[in-house]
């Protein structure tokens, strides 16, 4: 999802306790998303409550935040509001490949198929109360929680350039287009993971990309890194055939705009002034709090094992550690009884 | 068996003063009066409330115990002027708590005590510095506090007592000599507490005319107020932060 920049910009290798104390803005819509994604049985199928109910969201957020929290790093999710008429078409294709990827999940898995894992995969989105639980969880670990008016990484953006969060935490590269100065990658899926379709593992590290550095050594400004999306293929359209992104950044650095480079090529994009508008003036605002509560281990257990069927050993476990994290200074009754 | 009748506001105030901690409590009932203990759930601070029958227009009980969600007492409460009084019997065979004040019944189910978090054994610590203090100062001092900071010191050098907070740029510091205290034992103490307690804590002793606090150095601090004009006593215990910021 997003554009796809990654080539472009240098990515800083970074560990964890480096963004101790961070506040870190995290796109929460394209966090959830790699949780449902990577958060899997085997066979590919989703961690499910007895009620049939998809909980690999809930899973990530409470074990894989609480690892965040133990580092020192302080995340807020953003969340997205109304998506702009303009990302619809994607919405629609996306819609279509995961159907699609459930159809060839279901073959795989009928067939015994080592890709199975993959389309399960390609499969995830998030439905009904997936996102209301997700809240409602963060309510409970007392992590705070922003409503975007529309989309979240340009909320998330925002709040960077307000002074209020250090970075945005997501893994695609929208945040730079909006202007975000740094932007965190893998910090949730940070540790071993499985290649897709390989049975091998890598370890991934959380990796920093610093915006005004990028632009400066590819010898553009940010209209123009909006430009170059926009030939490659954003949310909001579909770019244009055979144009990876190394080609738009020769193309636009000839042509200073992307109007130049459509009438070489002959061809047009549609609501380019639109599109333009997203990304440089987004629809955000000021309007949003940002403090941490303490948790309410009580109220994460009973939503997490009585609500979801989650194992109470482990979740509290996993409370415990959140609670000592989010409040490394503050002793326990215990230690005078 | 228990049914008993008292003023709203001495109920509201005894409500008042173990929410501040916890949602819910388990309360204990003898012939003698109600007591409750309670530890918030993240083990930083706890309560123990005593209100002994005297402070009842009526108390007839037995022994038992009531699971109580206070949030839902409390706003039950909201609905009773200062001056009403309040019945309170447990229905025996429903397990429910009637409520009733000025003609309006409320029937609200009782907890399973079982499912409260267990009470907890009260530490007992042996503090250098008491000081008993007016209930409206200790507001005060949280209150400048909450300006700057998210904790607070409470301390003592010798005969003064003093609270202070600092944060980024600004500060805040309140002394009081022995003699503007209502009683003082001296001695030397400091220790540092999350203003996210004492904030809570000090709503309710702001309302006492009299409170007793005992410090040490890098210690629990001991809150105790009386309410209900004598017949009953609120103390609280907080843990301290220790100082690596």
């Amino acid at each position: 999802m997003g554009a796809d920049l990654g080539d472009l910009f240098e990515r800083i290798e970074i560990e964890l306790p480096e963004l101790n104390g961070r506040i870190i803005a995290v796109d929460a819509y394209n966090t959830l998303y790699q949780f449902l994604s990577i958060i899997r049985q085997r066979d590919g199928t989703p961690l499910k409550d007895s009620r049939g109910e998809v909980t690999s969201h809930l899973s990530g957020i409470l074990y894989r935040t609480t690892n965040l929290i133990e580092t020192g790093i302080k995340p807020v999710f953003v969340f997205d509001g109304k998506p702009s008429v303009l990302k619809n078409l994607t919405i629609e294709e996306r819609k279509k490949n995961r159907i699609d990827a459930a159809q060839k999940w279901e073959m795989a898995i009928a067939e015994g198929a080592e890709d199975a894992f993959k389309h399960a995969q390609g499969s995830s989105h998030l439905k009904g109360n997936m996102v209301e639980d997700a809240m409602t969880l963060l309510g409970f670990m007392g992590i705070p929680v922003v409503q975007a008016p529309s989309e979240g990484e340009a909320q998330a953006t925002f709040m960077v350039k307000n002074g209020d969060a250090y970075a945005v935490g997501s893994q695609d590269y929208d945040a730079l287009l909006l202007g975000s100065p740094l932007v965190v990658r893998n910090l949730t899926v940070t540790g071993k993971r499985k290649l897709p379709g390989k049975s091998i593992y890598v370890d991934v590290k959380p990796e920093i990309i610093e915006l005004e550095g990028g632009l400066s050594r590819l010898g553009i400004s940010r209209e123009q890194l909006v430009d170059i999306a926009l030939l490659v293929g954003t949310d909001f359209n579909p770019g244009i055939k055979g144009i990876g992104p190394k080609k738009a950044l020769k193309l636009i650095k000839k042509h200073g705009m992307i109007e130049g480079v459509l009438g070489e090529l002959d061809t047009g994009i549609k609501h380019i002034q639109e599109i333009r508008e997203l990304f440089l003036n987004p629809d955000v605002t000021p309007d949003y709090d940002v403090k941490w509560k303490k948790p309410e281990p009580d109220k994460i257990v009973k939503f997490l094992c009585e609500g979801h069927d989650f194992s109470e050993a482990r979740v509290e476990k996993a409370v415990a550690r959140l609670v000592d994290a989010s409040d490394k200074g503050q002793q326990t009754l215990d230690k005078w009884f | 068996m228990f049914k008993a009748v008292i003023g709203a506001e001495k109920l509201k105030d005894s409500v008042e003063s173990i929410s501040a901690l916890v949602d819910e409590a388990k309360f204990r009932i003898t012939p003698d009066g109600i007591s409750v203990k309670a530890v918030d759930p993240a083990n930083v601070a706890m309560v123990s409330f005593e209100l002994s029958k005297d402070a009842f227009d009526s108390f007839e009980a037995s022994e038992g115990e009531l699971g109580i969600d206070l949030a839902k007492l409390s706003s039950i409460m909201d609905m009773a002027d200062k001056t009403d009084n309040i019945e309170l019997e447990l229905d025996e065979n429903t397990h429910k708590l009637v409520i009733q004040m000025r003609g309006l019944s409320y029937t609200m189910s009782l907890l399973d005590p079982s499912s409260i978090r267990k009470e907890p054994k009260v530490p007992t610590l042996d503090l250098p510095v008491r000081i008993v203090i007016r209930g409206e100062d200790i507001k005060r001092a949280v209150k400048a506090a909450e300006k700057v900071s998210d904790y607070m010191y409470m301390g003592a050098n010798g005969d003064i007592f003093f609270m202070e907070a600092e944060g980024d740029t600004d500060k805040v510091r309140v002394e009081m000599a022995k003699d503007q205290l209502i009683d003082m034992s001296s001695g030397d103490a400091r220790s540092l507490f999350s203003l996210d307690y004492l904030t809570d804590i000090s709503k309710v002793a702001g309302k006492a005319p009299e409170v007793t606090i005992d410090i040490g150095k890098d210690y629990p601090l001991k809150l105790k107020i009386k309410i209900a004009d004598g017949h009953g006593e609120v103390s609280y215990m907080l843990a301290p932060r220790v100082e690596t910021e």
